[in-house]
Formats: structure tokens, C-alpha cells, sequence
């Protein structure tokens, strides 16, 4: 053999660090979290509400992942998100319109509204594809206009008034119990596990990971990059949308400027999930235990009753870390 | 004899899963040509950069000027007068030929960089070697040989004791070629060290005073250039004796497969015509930037064709992507592979299956098992040396990821190979096999187009071979009547001074 023999990876603690790091990682804090706040963290209804509270967060995310595997970036997420959540109630409840203050969104119904947001999701995340991959301009300033413009559409549309009167089956699909766990969750969940598959078991999941590896190779291998590309915005997009939904079922509400940091706290999850920002690199899997991460550690931050002024701070610091650990592991 | 400028003592130097030095000893003295020899993955590269500063050797010890070091930075490395011109372009497109000689040690004062200053050295170093380049021009506007020629001034704008050259005639042409050795005799009388890797050994005897060889790592065998041949060297590099000859038996059948009549493309090539027939190896020589290149990715579908037809099996094609072409039966093995022909992040078996993922689709997702039996198959039947087939491409030596970027056009059945330089910087027993399995597919009625810039290569493996010159195809000689000579003579017959971005 002219090749230097090659140990077997049993043998080499990095890549088995490289796949069970992270979950190792998340027991770790679990136990530490279980033990500082006197068992109060491991018991099944704070365990549940951590879930609960990862819910957005973690479809957001979910959404980010594909476009992220790809290369690119998308700033818009959040925008997409209460833009569609917006039109779900705006468009879906005979009480919201007569309290909105113009007529730019008509009432379909509640069925209609729902299916209209998503469409408009998924057109929105199928629009920042074509215009980055088809005219070559990076994603991140496409998105960030995006973004600008979707915060603008959504203070034109509700004239900058809140909207309080969804349908009520958001409210009824957010407190509906299964085992004790709210709906949302199981459509975090859920959705989690068929991205997981349709980026393992399909032909556009494997083509993801080599076109955002290299695009010009992927090309080459006749991989249809540019189709693929906008593809993951728009499921995006969709999954932007299917937010929106989620987010109208948690909190009953939503206005123009709900979307908040979530934007900031979507990226954070996904990077210290692993996925690369120069893509070809990362899993949902990873992405999801971010997220999990992150919502444990603020979790941990209010039963510890430490004080909402120094939390971010300390979420600062542990995104740091983690990052950081994350890429000794990679290299 | 002098003393050694520099010398590396015992070095040895793991990566995870791979020993790449073991107690490797070397001495360079400063006025030789001392050339690093070794099949790829031999440590050569590893080996430099632990003498650089680029990486840190795990044992052993580096002595220079009598002072020993464990490990040497890249700040020691610059600071001791250890230069390293690299296989890939060290430089920075976007900045101009002054500023990327002198980056990280521009001419200034108060931290301001004095533009007028640093481009008037740029020009007095040029002068000393008898280069002229316009200071101020952007480096991505120069073509490979002369960013070359850029990196090596680079490195000479420091004051520099030892210069390594990595591979530093892979993108040049002959004349490209007999100047840098120029530069290199004059850089030797003025007392440098020069330590010099590459693939070509008659280059090797030509400019070498005394060669290193290494095996897998380790020291193999040291020779005085003046006293060794090249058969020697190469049973030195693989441990036996092997003959460096190629000869393949012909498999041309009668069957015209590709069919190529008054084919352009606006600004690369134009009017080529030929046919190839089943089975047979149409070699395709010329210079670099005679337009071989584009020609097949032209064929390939992956530039814009502005005239001419191309006919496969009679029936006029037209692909407009490699998408297409692929579905022709066409399959494509780039000039760069690690930056066009693979996804260096993911397993073997995925870059196998990637031009027929949908063959691997069955109603529940894809089929792994199948997908992995078919890689495995094909890494038998290519001779791969890998752990598993889940292993990732990019750790594999370059004759195996190469075999990789055959292999999955085996796999997807192509019956028109176009191969861009498929032995370039490879060891030499991978390149044998490389050549039988090219020996093996025309057997079995593949063609295959091949571009090489070595000529025995060309002369050794194709049936007919094609000469390109300044985007025209200016010969097709038959395989008795071809000579390094007269496809030389034909490869030059468009190029005139400032024709064929040709350098110095």
C-alpha cells in the first residue's frame, strides 16, 4: 500500500467527539442544570415548557438549516414569519377585520388565511432564491432587504395596530395536551424529523450538502445547483410560515414588531448547532440540539432566579463557548 | 563543501489516522538544487511546511545557523529567510503585483504605506531578474505562469536563504518552464538553497544537483543527480523497479461515437472538427491556454457554444448543461480536481453516486445499501485505497481522490470520457493505474478524449492525437507519425511573440 495505513476511527477519539459531542454536551448541562437548581430542572413540566419554548425557535431554525447547507443566508426568516402570521389572522377572523384599519387584506376565512400565509411564505422564500442564486448577489443583502421590506409590508397592512382576534383554532391547536405536551411541540418535533429525513434519504437532501461543499464539482457532476439552491429558500420560506402559524398558537397575538431578537437567537441556535455559515456542514439534529441548548440555558438562568439584566450576557458567553468548542472539534 | 544552512533532524509528524513523517532527516546547503522526490502522500508538502513555519512538527528539531529549534512559526520561518512558493496561488486577486510581493512587510512609515516607494522596489526586484510586470496591475488580470512568477518574487522580496518550490512547473508551458530555470541557475549562483519538489523527473535532472526521496514518509534514498537515472529514481520513489515507459494496445473500432464539425466558442477556440470513434483515445496536446480545456468543457456543456455541431451517434446534440450532457453519456474529469471534480467534505460514496443520485431513489428515500454496494463495486474495481466507502474524500491521497473522479463516470456509465489532465500531480503507481483502466475502458468501447500536457503520456495512451494552438485545432496525426518533436512543432505553429498569453 503506498497509502500510510489509516487507524480506525475507533481508535481516534475526534470523530466520535465530532458526532456525539454536541448530545454529550447537552447531557452534560443537563445534569449540571438538574443538580444547581435542585432538581427543579429535570422535572417533566419544566422540561416541557423548555420544549414549548423552543418551539418557534426551533421550526425558524429548522428552515435556516436548508438555506445555510446551501451557502447562503436567510435574514428574512423572522419577517416572513409575522408577515404570515399576520395574514393568518388578519385574513382568517371576522373579528380582526372589522378592528383593522384598512382594507388591504381581505377576510377569507380561516382555512384560506392559513393557506394563503404559506403560500406567500414560500413565494417570499422562493423570491429571495431567484434573486440571490439567479442574479448572483449574496444572499445576506438580499435577505436583509427583505427583511427591511417585509417589516414595512407588515406595519402597512395592519396599520400598525397589533393583531388580537386570530382564529381561534391557533389558540385551541396551542393548549391542546398530547402526554401532557402541548400540540406546537409535536409540530416542532415532527417537522424536525421530516426535514431530517428529506435531507438523508432524498435525492435533493444529499445534492444540499454537495452543492454547498462545492457548487462548481456539484455542477459538474450534473447536480442541478441553481434549481436546488432556490428550492431550500423556498422551503425556507415555507417553514418561515409554518412559524408564523406556530407563533399565533403560543402567544394569541402578533403584531408588526413581535419577531423581536429572534432573528439573533435563530442564528446563535443553528451556528452552535454546528452548521456552517460557509455550507456543506451541519445536520437538523445538531441545529435542534442548539436550540434546546440555548432555551435550557435560559430556563436554567430564571430558576436560578438570576437576573434578567446579566442573562444575556451569559448567554453571550456560553454561545461563545460552545462555538468555539465546536469548531476545535470540526478542525 | 559549505555548511548546511538548514537542517531537519528526526522529524516526525502524525495526522489523525496518518503518519506522514517518520524521523525524517535532511540537510540543504546553501548554492544546490536539492530536489524532494516521492509519490504523493510521501510527506514531501509536510515536510516543507514543517521547515516554513506552516506547521508544527510533533518531534525532532530544526537547526539553523546552529540554533536549534523545536518548532518554527510562520514569523521565524520569514524572519530566517525560509521562502515557499506553493502549488496553490499564495496571492491575493484583487491586489496589485507591488502590493502582493510585499504583503505583510509593505515599505512604510508611522503605518502608512508609502504606494510610490513600495511599487519603485516592486519594479527594482523585477529588473534583477529580468521580469516586467506593470506594479499596479491586479494579480487576478495575469495568467497562471506569471502569477507564478509573482509568488516567486514574493518570496524574494525578503531576504531569502532557502526557497521552496512545490510543484512550480505544473501550470507552465515549456518556454514558461526553460525560464524559470533560468531563474532558478541564477538564484543558485547567488549562494540560495534551493529545495525543489516535483513530479517531473526529467525536470528533476535537468535543474537537481542532489535529490531526497521519500516512502511513505520516510527517507528513502538519497542520489547524486550527476550519477542517478531516471528508472533509478523511480525505483527509488516506489520501492521496485518499474518501467516508466506507457503502451496501449488500440481498441479503435469502425463506430464513429462523437461527431464534432466547425465547433466555437466566442473567445476560447474556434472551427474544430474532428471524430471519435468507438473505443478510441483521441489525445489532445497544445499549450496552456491553446483552448483544450474549453473544449471539452464546451462539449461537456458547461461553457456557451456560439457555432458548429456536435453529432453523438449520428444524432445532432446540443447540451446546454452538464445535466445533459451526462444524460448524452459524456462524463468530465476536470483539470482541478480537489476544486471541480469533488466534494472533498463528503464520504466516498456520495461523490460516486452524484451525476445518478435518482437511480438510487426508491419509494421510501434513498437506498443507501444500494447506493454504497455500487460505490464498494467500483472501488474494488478501480483499485481505491480507502478505510471505508463513508470515509470522507477529502482525507485520501491525490491518486485515490482522483480514482474517485473516474470512478463515478464508470459508474454512471459514460460512454465519451473527457479527461483534463488525469495524471497531473499523482504518484506513479497511481498514474499506471490510472493508464490501465484507461487501457480497460476502451477495451470495453468507452472513448475517450484525453488532454495531458505530458507528452509521453499523450504519446503512450492515445490512438490519434490532436494539436491545438491558439484556439484552433492545427493537426490530428496519427499514433506512428506523432513525435514529441513535430506535436511541439505544431503546438508553437500559432503562437508568435505576445499570441497565447505566453509570459516573459
Amino acid at each position: 500500500m503506498t497509502d500510510a495505513t489509516v487507524t480506525p476511527s475507533i481508535m481516534n477519539p475526534r470523530p466520535m467527539l465530532r458526532k456525539f459531542g454536541l448530545p454529550a454536551l447537552l447531557l452534560g448541562f443537563v445534569l449540571l442544570a438538574t443538580l444547581l437548581s435542585g432538581g427543579k430542572f429535570i422535572q417533566p413540566d419544566n422540561l416541557s415548557v423548555i420544549l414549548f419554548q423552543s418551539s418557534i425557535v426551533g421550526v425558524l431554525v429548522i428552515g435556516i438549516t436548508f438555506v445555510m447547507l446551501t451557502g447562503g443566508i436567510d435574514l428574512s426568516i423572522v419577517g416572513i414569519m409575522v408577515l404570515s402570521a399576520i395574514l393568518m389572522g388578519a385574513a382568517g377572523s371576522e373579528r380582526q377585520q372589522m378592528m383593522l384599519l384598512n382594507d388591504i387584506v381581505p377576510y377569507v376565512g380561516p382555512f384560506w388565511a392559513l393557506v394563503m400565509a404559506l403560500v406567500v411564505a414560500a413565494l417570499l422564500g422562493f423570491l429571495n432564491g431567484v434573486i440571490s442564486i439567479r442574479f448572483g448577489i449574496p444572499s445576506f443583502i438580499v435577505t436583509l432587504a427583505m427583511g427591511l421590506m417585509l417589516a414595512g409590508v407588515a406595519l402597512m397592512v395592519t396599520g400598525g395596530s397589533p393583531i388580537y382576534y386570530p382564529p381561534d383554532f391557533y389558540e385551541v391547536f396551542g393548549e391542546t395536551r398530547i402526554f401532557g405536551i402541548v400540540a406546537p411541540v409535536y409540530a416542532f418535533l415532527g417537522l424536525a424529523v421530516l426535514c431530517w429525513w428529506v435531507l438523508k434519504s432524498t435525492r435533493f437532501g444529499v445534492s444540499i450538502y454537495a452543492l454547498g461543499g462545492n457548487p462548481h464539482a456539484s455542477q459538474l457532476s450534473g447536480i442541478p445547483v441553481v434549481r436546488y439552491q432556490i428550492l431550500a429558500f423556498t422551503i425556507c420560506g415555507l417553514v418561515a410560515g409554518i412559524a408564523g402559524g406556530l407563533f399565533l398558537s403560543r402567544t394569541g397575538f402578533v403584531a408588526p414588531s413581535s419577531g423581536g431578537d429572534l432573528l439573533l437567537g435563530t442564528i446563535a441556535a443553528v451556528v452552535v448547532g454546528g452548521v456552517s455559515l460557509s455550507g456543506g456542514k451541519g445536520s437538523i439534529v445538531g441545529a435542534v440540539v442548539g436550540v434546546l441548548f440555548l432555551s435550557s440555558l435560559s430556563n436554567l438562568m430564571n430558576i436560578l432566579l438570576i437576573s434578567p439584566h446579566i442573562q444575556d450576557a451569559i448567554s453571550g458567553f456560553f454561545i461563545l463557548g460552545a462555538i468555539t468548542l465546536s469548531n476545535r472539534l470540526e478542525s | 563543501m559549505p555548511d548546511a544552512v538548514a537542517t531537519l533532524r528526526n522529524i516526525c509528524k502524525t495526522y489523525p489516522g496518518v503518519k506522514a513523517l517518520d524521523n525524517v532527516s535532511l540537510a540543504v546547503r546553501p548554492g544546490e538544487v536539492l530536489c524532494l522526490l516521492g509519490e504523493n502522500g510521501a510527506g514531501k508538502s509536510t515536510l516543507m511546511r514543517c521547515l516554513t513555519g506552516a506547521e508544527m512538527p510533533d518531534s525532532g528539531e530544526i537547526v539553523i545557523d546552529g540554533t536549534a529549534y523545536t518548532a518554527l512559526s510562520a514569523t521565524d520561518g520569514h524572519a530566517l529567510g525560509i521562502g515557499m512558493i506553493y502549488q496553490e496561488s499564495s496571492l491575493v486577486p484583487a491586489m496589485s503585483v507591488a502590493e502582493n510581493i510585499f504583503l505583510g512587510h509593505e515599505p512604510s512609515s508611522g503605518g502608512m504605506v508609502n504606494r510610490r516607494d513600495l511599487e519603485a522596489r516592486a519594479v527594482e526586484l523585477m529588473q534583477r531578474f529580468d521580469l516586467r510586470f506593470p506594479p499596479d496591475l491586479p494579480v487576478r488580470k495575469l495568467g497562471p505562469a506569471q502569477q507564478q512568477l509573482v509568488q516567486i518574487l514574493k518570496a524574494l522580496s525578503r531576504d531569502l536563504r532557502i526557497l521552496v518550490m512545490d510543484e512550480p512547473t505544473a501550470a507552465l508551458t515549456q518556454r514558461e518552464i526553460e525560464h524559470l530555470f533560468e531563474l532558478v541557475r541564477t538564484f543558485r549562483k547567488d549562494g540560495i538553497a534551493i529545495i525543489y519538489i516535483s513530479h517531473r523527473l526529467e525536470e528533476i535532472l535537468e535543474i537537481g544537483d542532489r535529490a531526497v526521496i521519500l516512502r511513505d514518509g520516510a527517507f528513502a534514498a538519497e542520489r547524486k543527480i550527476s550519477e542517478t537515472t531516471e528508472a533509478q529514481l523511480i525505483a527509488d520513489m516506489v520501492g521496485r523497479n518499474l518501467d516508466g515507459k506507457v503502451s496501449k494496445k488500440s481498441h479503435t473500432g469502425d463506430k464513429v461515437v462523437l461527431s464534432v464539425e466547425g465547433l466555437s466558442s466566442k473567445g476560447l477556440f474556434s472551427d474544430v472538427s474532428f471524430d471519435l470513434r468507438e473505443g478510441e483515445v483521441l489525445g489532445l496536446s497544445g499549450l496552456v491556454g491553446a483552448g483544450r480545456s474549453d473544449l471539452l468543457s464546451c462539449l461537456f456543456g458547461a461553457t456557451r457554444r456560439s457555432a458548429g455541431t456536435v453529432r453523438m451517434d449520428g444524432a445532432e446534440i446540443h447540451p446546454k448543461s452538464p445535466r445533459e450532457a451526462i444524460a448524452h453519456g459524456m462524463g468530465l474529469v476536470p483539470e482541478e480536481r480537489r476544486a471541480d471534480g469533488l466534494v472533498l467534505d463528503r464520504s466516498v460514496a456520495e461523490n460516486m453516486a452524484y451525476p445518478q443520485l435518482d437511480r438510487f431513489v426508491g419509494p421510501s428515500g434513498l437506498r443507501w445499501s444500494k447506493l454504497k454496494a455500487m460505490s464498494s463495486q467500483i472501488s474494488e474495481r478501480m483499485r481505491l485505497r480507502t478505510p471505508s466507502q463513508d470515509q470522507r474524500v477529502g482525507l485520501l491521497s491525490g491518486g485515490n481522490q482522483q480514482k474517485i473522479v473516474i470512478g463515478k463516470w464508470i459508474a454512471a456509465g459514460a460512454r465519451v470520457l473527457l479527461l483534463d489532465e488525469p495524471t497531473r500531480g499523482i504518484d506513479v503507481n497511481a498514474k499506471r493505474e490510472i493508464y490501465g483502466l484507461i487501457e480497460e475502458l476502451t477495451a470495453t468501447g468507452v472513448s475517450v478524449i484525453l488532454v495531458s500536457s505530458e507528452l509521453p503520456e499523450v504519446l503512450g495512451l492515445s490512438d490519434r492525437i490532436a494539436v491545438m494552438s491558439a484556439g484552433q485545432m492545427v493537426a490530428i496525426l496519427d499514433r506512428d507519425e506523432a513525435t514529441q518533436i513535430n506535436i511541439m512543432e505544431h503546438a508553437f505553429s500559432r503562437v508568435s511573440a505576445g499570441n497565447g498569453g505566453i509570459a516573459a
